[in-house]
Parts: structure tokens; sequence; C-alpha cells
């Protein structure tokens, strides 16, 4: 590549109204001092590179352009204005010129020095120029300190949380998300078990419909039962039974009595047996005695038992013994008076032999012996009373016994309606007892039965006539129901899980809840894909990074040795040989740089204007040609050996000259006539047509 | 008893894409050398919209495959294929999803066709016999979804999705499915993939599957065909070995995809060569002689338009240096070695970029 400028067009420059000029291969500018110059070369400066105010420039009021072939394949015109500079081209380009390259192409007079700084050549430039790694630092100071600090830890990048770094932790953090919601979606989620859910609460539906409409005809039939058992006990009234029991106990009562009057009469007829004989010995006997006790046998015994009795009490009461005495003497005389007169009566008028019989047979009859008359009457009187109920008796009982025989009557007819079948009194009890049965029967049956239907809960209207296929089993409707219950909260469940798997599949890959999961896992899938895209793109890039400046790090060891390898270089050294004519050797400590020449070793900093001016001028041009290798480039020096020595000036217009031999353009502007002719008389010499020589009015 | 399985032959009914169908046939003729009697084709046999069949019933006709069973399963391509559309009888579709006893295949086989908009499981759920079935197997059309993605490119979307939770419930022994195009698949679910590339994009030999189905064992067994896709990029490094460099990596590419040199000739490669190079000329004259034995598409040239030059001797070194370091990281395991090109191409943007 040969980069020249092959055109100036500029006008109004101060006082340069126009210069308009083809250039050549060497090119001599000559300007008297305020003929504008330096505002030529300031336009110049201004028009080609960037960053015009590190060159210090003055305002530029004109305008024009500088046309510059080399860059592409047609020349590319410049201007002050053009926000598009020459060092845009070189950071574009795979042989990248360095950035501050540009301040090596112009060489003004007293500023031969690279850098700013003193001793105006920095480490940078030594690098870029000497160690062919200072491309490296540019690259590396555009890696983010983050990456550089950080470290490769199997596969990841560990490093502070900034920039590149944590955009790929975010990366990371949502392709892990991505991943993990797949996976879980694939391990958790079988919609087959919804599904089967749902079959198996359908086929539950159906034989819990099936137990519902057997519960339905259930309580149809339970209800009809209710009616048939209200039918039955309506006809087996309580009532009926009741009076017939009534009856019967009425029955009972009355047999009851009529066997107690039959045992009294029985009693009256035992106790009353001896009642004619009793009378007919009374009379028999009376008939013996002829009469009776006389009254003054009686009375005789009563005045006795008085008189004793006043004896006692005079005892007792003590008023006069002789009451006492005297009442005691009189009353144990008659006692013993009536004794006498009673003895004497009986041996005398009772027909021994019949009173015999008579004492005998009461004996006999009565289990006691018999002593009188007395005993007779007595036992007579004891008897009778038995004698004369015997009669009554055996009224009363005729009397029940027909009464009796009505209400049997009475209750076989009474029965007979109940059971609606003849019956004989005898099966009256056994029937009513089997009634009773029926009844009780009849009634826990329909107890049994109503409990069942209230516990149905059925309401008539949603009775059903049809038989269906099963039979009511609430154990079993129970067991379903649970079994229903338990089947549709595990399937809430899962619905509810899937629905939060879904709700974070939406959330991750921009979906919408009312997608389906085929199109949802396509999203995510196509998330995952430029996520993963992104994510190993970047993971490439700060991998990169981190591995340049790994090596540049390496390679910065050896760097300074390099430095000092390339400042010993034959062009480095042959130019600063020539150009000074003294040293011969350079050196490079701690960022300065050091000369040699045969009597010692001298700080580039401690040396002449001049010497330093030369030496930079020999660096310059050996950057140069170290950086552009085969390539030419121009050289613009604007009155640059305007400090140098006489003797010294030839040698440097050579060594300009000798540079454009190797096809380096050569711009060289002046306001000494020295320089002019010297450079002119040797250019026009050497180059003949390919030098142009301008001299501005 | 020995089964071959196949799936996504996308047989055309108009007679473009007689490969496809040429591949087909080699899969059957394999069936008959090695005595296996019954093809399971797990969906796409025919490309959509094929309504004419009658190159495939001409084939089937051919009294060599009269003993062989072919039973297929729609996939969403022909989902609306029906056995009344053909007269071979040794060809069953099952349009509904069919339990094929241990009496016919030797285990009990689940067809289940292709269903829009349903998840496999779904369809399961409504055919499996009993919970808890085992010892049974699954032929179906649809993705497997795992954790990774595995996307058809001449087909994107997911389609009748099978979970690894639907396996874990219905327990299928093994579950062959067809959709995705590249062969491959797990323990119990197998991907026959394409016996034929639909496009350059499906690259590499394409196979079938031979299953026995008393010990459940499966092989694959590669199709002999005429035309294999390869569909690659290659980076170059500038360096002065850079032609010997990218000649290794074609080589590389070839065994990756496990292709000997006497299958180079049925190679149809599309190749991107992109990087930097001292001598770009010279480079692609040689990746040009490297790959004469092939047939390059889609115009029978390499894509070198992002090939660049660098004679930067010292960018060369520092990029070797890179690449040193790179593959130290990869030893030590620091560095994921599938970004290896990655990184690679990365490390010649920032320094030659």
């Amino acid at each position: 590549m040969n980069l020249r400028i092959e055109e100036i067009h500029a006008r109004n420059l101060g006082p340069v109204s126009a210069f308009t000029h083809q250039l050549r291969l060497v090119n001599l500018v000559f300007g008297q001092n305020e003929k504008g110059k330096t505002c030529l070369v300031e336009f110049i400066i201004q028009s080609l590179f960037k960053n015009p105010k590190v060159w210090n420039p003055r305002g530029i009021s004109g305008s024009g352009r500088v046309v510059v072939s080399g860059l592409e394949t047609q020349p590319v015109d410049f201007d002050p204005a053009a926000p598009k500079k020459i060092e845009d081209y070189w950071e574009n380009s795979a042989q990248a010129f360095p950035q501050n390259f540009s301040k090596l192409l112009v060489v003004r007079a007293a500023e031969l020095e690279l850098a700013d700084r003193a001793p105006g050549v920095d480490s940078a430039i030594l690098k870029n120029y000497l160690s062919g790694q200072g491309f490296l630092d540019k690259i590396v100071a555009k890696i983010p300190a983050t990456i550089q600090e950080a470290s490769i830890e199997r596969g990841n990048l560990v490093g502070a949380q900034r920039g590149d770094l944590k955009t790929l932790n975010n990366l990371e953090g949502v392709w892990q998300n991505l991943v993990s919601l797949k996976e879980k979606i694939t391990n958790d989620m079988s919609m087959g078990a919804v599904f089967g859910y749902k079959k198996t609460l359908e086929e539950l539906d159906g034989q819990l419909r099936g137990l519902e409409e057997a519960k339905r005809y259930k309580a149809r039939i339970l209800s009809e039962a209710l009616h048939g058992f209200d039918r039955k006990l309506a006809v087996f009234a309580d009532e009926a039974i009741e009076k017939i029991a009534a009856k019967l106990s009425n029955h009972a009562q009355l047999s009851s009595l009529i066997r107690a009057e039959e045992q009294n009469l029985e009693m009256a007829l035992a106790k009353s047996e001896h009642y004619d004989w009793l009378r007919h010995a009374i009379e028999i006997y009376e008939s013996r005695h002829g009469q009776s006790l006389p009254r003054k046998v009686q009375a005789l015994l009563l005045g006795g038992m008085v008189l004793l009795g006043l004896a006692v009490y005079f005892f007792f009461n003590p008023a006069s013994p002789a009451l006492f005495f005297s009442a005691l003497g009189l009353g144990i005389f008659l006692i013993a008076w009536y004794i006498y007169s009673l003895n004497a009566m009986i041996r005398r008028k009772v027909d021994r032999e019949d009173i015999q019989d008579i004492s005998t047979g009461f004996a006999e009859k009565f289990g006691m012996n018999l002593f009188g008359l007395a005993d007779l009457k007595n036992t007579l009187g004891a008897v009778q009373p038995y004698f004369f109920q015997r009669e009554s008796l055996e009224k009363s009982i005729q009397e029940k016994k027909r009464n009796l025989k009505d209400l049997e009557g009475e209750i076989e007819d009474s029965l007979k309606k109940l059971i609606a079948k003849p019956c004989k009194f005898s099966q009256v009890e056994e029937l009513l007892n089997e009634t009773r049965s029926v009844v009780d029967t009849l009634k826990s049956d329909r107890a049994k039965a109503e409990t069942e239907f209230l516990i149905l809960d059925i309401q008539p209207a949603y009775f059903i006539d049809q038989k269906p296929a099963s039979e009511w089993d609430k154990e079993k409707f129970d067991q379903m129901h649970q079994e229903k219950a338990r089947i549709e909260y595990a399937m809430e469940e899962m619905e509810q899980e899937f629905i939060l798997l879904k709700q974070s599949a939406c959330d991750l890959a921009d979906a919408k809840m009312t997608d389906g999961w085929d199109r949802i896992l396509f999203s995510i899938d196509q998330k995952l894909e430029e996520v993963e895209t992104d994510l190993r793109g970047l993971k490439a890039k700060c991998i990169a990074q981190k591995l340049i400046s790994e090596v540049s790090v390496e390679l910065q060891k050896s760097e300074d040795e390099k430095i000092q390898e390339g400042l010993k270089s034959s062009g480095i050294i042959g130019n600063i040989f020539q150009i000074t004519q003294k040293y011969n050797e350079l050196d490079y400590v701690a960022g300065e740089i050091f000369l040699k020449d045969e009597f010692g070793r001298f700080p580039l900093s401690q040396l002449s204007t001049g010497a330093i001016e030369q030496v930079f001028l020999a660096l310059r041009i050996g950057f140069a040609l170290k950086a552009a290798g085969l390539d030419s480039l121009f050289l613009i020096l604007d009155d640059a050996f305007q400090f140098s020595d006489w003797e010294r000036r030839p040698r440097l217009v050579d060594l300009v000259l000798d540079l454009a031999e190797d096809g380096w353009q050569i711009i060289y502007f002046s306001m000494d006539n020295h320089i002019r002719d010297l450079f002119k008389t040797r250019a026009e010499k050497r180059f003949k047509d390919d030098f142009k020589y301008m001299e501005m009015d | 008893m020995k089964i071959g399985i196949t799936a996504d032959c996308h047989l055309k009914s108009d007679g473009s894409c007689p490969e496809r169908l040429t591949a087909f046939q080699k899969i059957l003729d394999t069936l008959i050398e090695n005595q296996v009697k019954v093809l399971i084709v797990a969906g796409d046999l025919f490309d959509k919209d094929a309504d004419n069949f009658g190159n495939f019933e001409k084939l089937l006709a051919d009294k060599r495959y009269a003993d062989l069973s072919i039973m297929a399963t729609p996939g969403n391509h022909d989902v609306m294929a029906r056995n009344d559309q053909f007269t071979s009888k040794n060809f069953q579709i099952f349009e509904e999803p069919t339990w094929v006893g241990k009496n016919i295949l030797g285990c009990d086989f689940l067809f289940l066709p292709y269903v829009r908009n349903k998840n496999m499981s779904e369809v399961i759920e409504e055919n499996i016999i009993s919970s808890g079935q085992k010892g049974w197997v699954l032929i179906s059309h649809g993705n497997f979804v795992t954790g990774s993605r595995e996307i058809n490119p001449y087909e994107r979307g997911v389609y009748m999705p099978l979970f690894s939770a639907d396996l874990a419930r219905y327990q299928p022994e093994l579950a062959f499915l067809g959709h995705i195009h590249k062969p491959g698949g797990s323990q119990r679910v197998i991907i026959p993939g394409s016996p034929c590339s639909m496009d350059i994009t499906e690259s590499g030999k394409r196979s079938f599957i031979i299953l026995d189905s008393t010990t459940l064992d499966t092989q694959r067994e590669f199709i002999a065909n005429s035309t294999i896709c390869l569909d690659e990029a290659l980076t170059a490094i500038p360096s002065d070995s850079e032609e010997s460099y990218i000649l290794e990596e074609i080589e590389k590419m070839f065994r990756k995809w496990g292709i000997a040199e006497e299958e180079k000739k049925f190679v149809n490669l599309r190749l991107k060569v992109a990087g930097y190079a001292v001598n770009p000329r010279k480079l692609a004259d040689g990746v040009e002689r490297a790959l004469a034995c092939v047939k390059l598409v889609p115009d029978g040239k390499i894509n070198f338009h992002e090939l660049k030059v660098s004679q930067d001797s010292d960018r060369n070194f520092v990029f070797d240096q890179f690449m040193a370091a790179m593959d130290a990281g990869i030893e030590q395991q620091d560095i994921d070695p599938s970004l290896h090109e990655e990184i690679k191409l990365a490390g010649l943007n920032i320094l030659y970029g």
C-alpha cells in the first residue's frame, strides 16, 4: 500500500488566498515568513488527522481539500470539517496502523519528540514500534477490567458482577431457569394423569348416578312400603285390639271372681256340711233336757262374779276389810252355789244315751268334745252363716257364668272382625297375641322403613319408578363419594401445579396462558435457543478476552527485552548513527532511553536540543519503517531541520530523500533559504520529474 | 423376533425427491437380507399433501418384499392417510390407536397416530389397557421433551409432546418416536431419524433401527444412501501452517460424521470457511483440492466470503498463544470444549477485527 497526498486545494487560509497543487514523490513548499506556510500545514493536519488539538493548531478560517490515495481504490478527499479521518481507515483495517502513528507523519520544527511529555518517547510508542506487541496493549485496553480480573474455573468466568460478567451471569440464570423449567415440566407433568383422573371421575359419576337412581327408586319403594304398613296398621287398630284385650281382661276378672265364688261355695258347702245334723242334734238335745238353764242359776253366776269384782276392787283400794271379806265371801258362795245347782240339774234331766250319741257324732264331725247344748248351739252359730251363704253364692255364680259366656261371644266377634277369620274363644288369646305380634312387627318394620326413608331424604317429586341396574348401597355410595373427593382433590392439586408451571413457562418464554403446551414448549425452546446463542456468544467472547489478557500478561514479561531488542535493531541504530554521526547504541531502562557512544552512556533527556531533535527524527523514521513494513507513506516536514547545525543539514536532507527512494512521499515546508537550496539541489538531482518545487506568494 | 423401525421418510407422491423412496427401498433390502419380516414406520411415511401412492405401492408389489409386513402410524404430515387408499396387502396404517399383541410382534406394541393439539399422554391415557401395564412398546410421532432442546429444522414447533413423567406413569419399555429427523434419543426413547436427508441441514449418514422384540435390544443400521449431506463451517487460523491446519479440520469433520474415505464421494457438502489466513488464495486452493472428491453445494463452491487476510506476524503469534491457552484451559476442564469454535472465532474477531 502506498499512502500519498495526491492533491492539495486550499483558499483563504490567512495570507494564502489560493493553493492548488498536484503533489509528486518529493515536494518542497517554500514560503517566506508570514506567507501562510504554517496555516497551510495546519490545514493539512486538520484535514487528515483526528484529535488536532494535540497539534495545538491555530484556527482554520479558509476551506479546501486534501486528496489522498492508497486508502481505497479511488483517491479520498479530506477536509477539516469532514468527520472521517485517515485513522478511521486504519482502525478498520486488518493491517491496522497504530492510531498515534499519525504523529509520525508530520514533523514540525522543534517538535521532533513523539510524545507530549519528556523525554518525548513513551513506552506505548516504543511498544508499538519496537516490540511488536503494542497493538496487544490497545486490544487489552479495550477489554473491561472485570474480565481481566476474572478467572476461568470449571467452564465459568468468576469475577465481579459488572458489565459483561453480570450480563453473562444473568443469561446463565435465565438459561438455567429455562432448562430447570423444562426438566420440571417433563419430569412432573403428565397430562395423562389429569385425563386419567377425569376418566375415573366420569366412571365414578356414572356409578354414583346409578346409585342415586337406585336411591330414588328405593325411596319410592320405601314410601310405598310405609303406606302398606299404614294400611295394615289401620286394620289392626290398637283401639280394637285394646278393646278385645280389655274384654279379655274383664273375662279373666270375671272368671277369677267365679272361681273365687266357687271356692267360697265349696268352702261354704264344706263348712255347712253338718248344719242339718247340728240342728237335729240340738233338737234332740233340747228335747232330752226339756228346758234350758233357769234364770236363778244364771243370777247366781252373775251375782258371784260381781262380788268377786268388788273384792278385787277393795283389795287394791282398801276402805274397810269387812267390805273386802264380805264381798269375797259372798262372791265365792254365790259361785259355788251356781256350780252346785248346775250339776244337779244336768245329772237330773239328760238322757245319757242320746247325749252320748250326739257327743260322739259331734266329736267325729267337729273334732272336739261336746260339753253341752251350748257347744252345739255355738257350733251351729258358727256354721249357720255358711249355710245361708251357699244359696247366694250359687245364684251369683250362675249369674256370672252367664255374663262370662256373653263376654266370650263378644270377644270372639271382635277378634273375628279384626283378623277376618272365625275363631273360638279358646284361641282368642293366642290369636290376639299373634295379632299383637304382627302389629308389633309391622310397627317395627315401619319404623325401620321410615328411618331408612328419612335418611334417604328424597322428596316424592324425585321418586323414580323404573328399577335401575344398581341396588342402593349407602356404604358403597359413601365410599365412592370419598373416592371422588380424593380424586378431585388430587386432580385439583395437579392442575394447580400445572397452572403454576404454565405461568412460570409463560413468564419465562413470553407465551400466553391461553396457549397450548405444544405452543408454550416451542416458545421455551425458542427462548432457550435465543438465550443459548447469546450466552454462548458472550461466554466465548468473555473467555476469549480473558485468554487474550492472560496472553498479554505473559507477553508483557518479555516486552522490555523486546523493546531493547527493537531499539538495538539495525534500522533504528543505523538511522541514529547516520543522523547523529555519534551514537551507535540505544538502551531502554525504566522507561527512559539512553544513548551510547565510544565515550559513555547518556540519558536522552540530558542531550542538547539539536541532538534530541536528531535522535527523535531518527527514531521517528526508524519507527515508521518498522511499523510500515513494506508499505510507504507520506512524511510532512515543517522546517524540521531548522534548528539543526548547518553541518548536519545535508545529511538530514539526504536521509529523507533516501526515504523517498524507498517509496516514501516527502513534503517539506520551509522558510529557510539554506535548507530550500540544499533540498532543491539534491532533490532535483536525485528525483528529477518526481520532484516538485512550489513557492508561496 | 426382529423388527425394523424407521420414521419420517416423507415420500412424495409427485415423483419428486426419488432419493427418499430409494432410501426406503434400501431399508427394505436390508431387512430382507437380515430376514426381518416387519417394518414399523413411526409417522410421516408420506410427505404432506401426498395423495398418490403409486410408486410406493409399486415398490411393495415387488415379490422380494411379499413376505414383509409394513405397519405405519400417521404422523403430522400424513395424518390423513387411510388404509382404504392403499391396495398393498402387506401394508397397514393404523388410523386409530391400536394395540398389536405379542403373538404378532413378539411383545405388545401401541401404535399411536399423531393427534393435533394433544399431548401424547392424553392419547395414551385413553388407550392404556390397565395401569401398571408392563412390557409394551410405544410407537408414535412427536417430540420427547427433555431439559435440552432438539428442534426439527425441517419443521419448527413442538408436536404431540411426550414427557418423562409420562414414561414413569405408563411404563413403556421403549418408545420409538418419529418427527425429529436427527437420529438420537435416550435409553428408553429412541429417535430413528429420517432415512434420507430432507435437505442439506440434515447432516450425516442416515440410519434405522432393528429391534429384537423379545430382548428389546436395539441396533442402528446405516443406510447406504447415495447422498450424505453435511452442512459445516470451519474457521481458518492465520499461520505458516494454516493450510495443514484447515485440512486437518476437514478430516476431523469427516471423522465426526463417521464418513470413511470411500464414502466421501457420496457427500454433499455445504461448507463455509471463515477466519483469517496469511494467504487466503493458497488456503482456498488447498481446501478445494482436499474436497475435490465431494459434491459442493449449492453451486459447487465453498463459501470463503468471510475468510480475511492477515499478514501480521505479531498478531498471528499472539493468536497462537491464545489458542494454546484455550487448549490448556480445555485440557484442565476449565473451558467447555463445546465452546472451542466460538471462542476461537471470538479470539479472531478481537485480535484481527
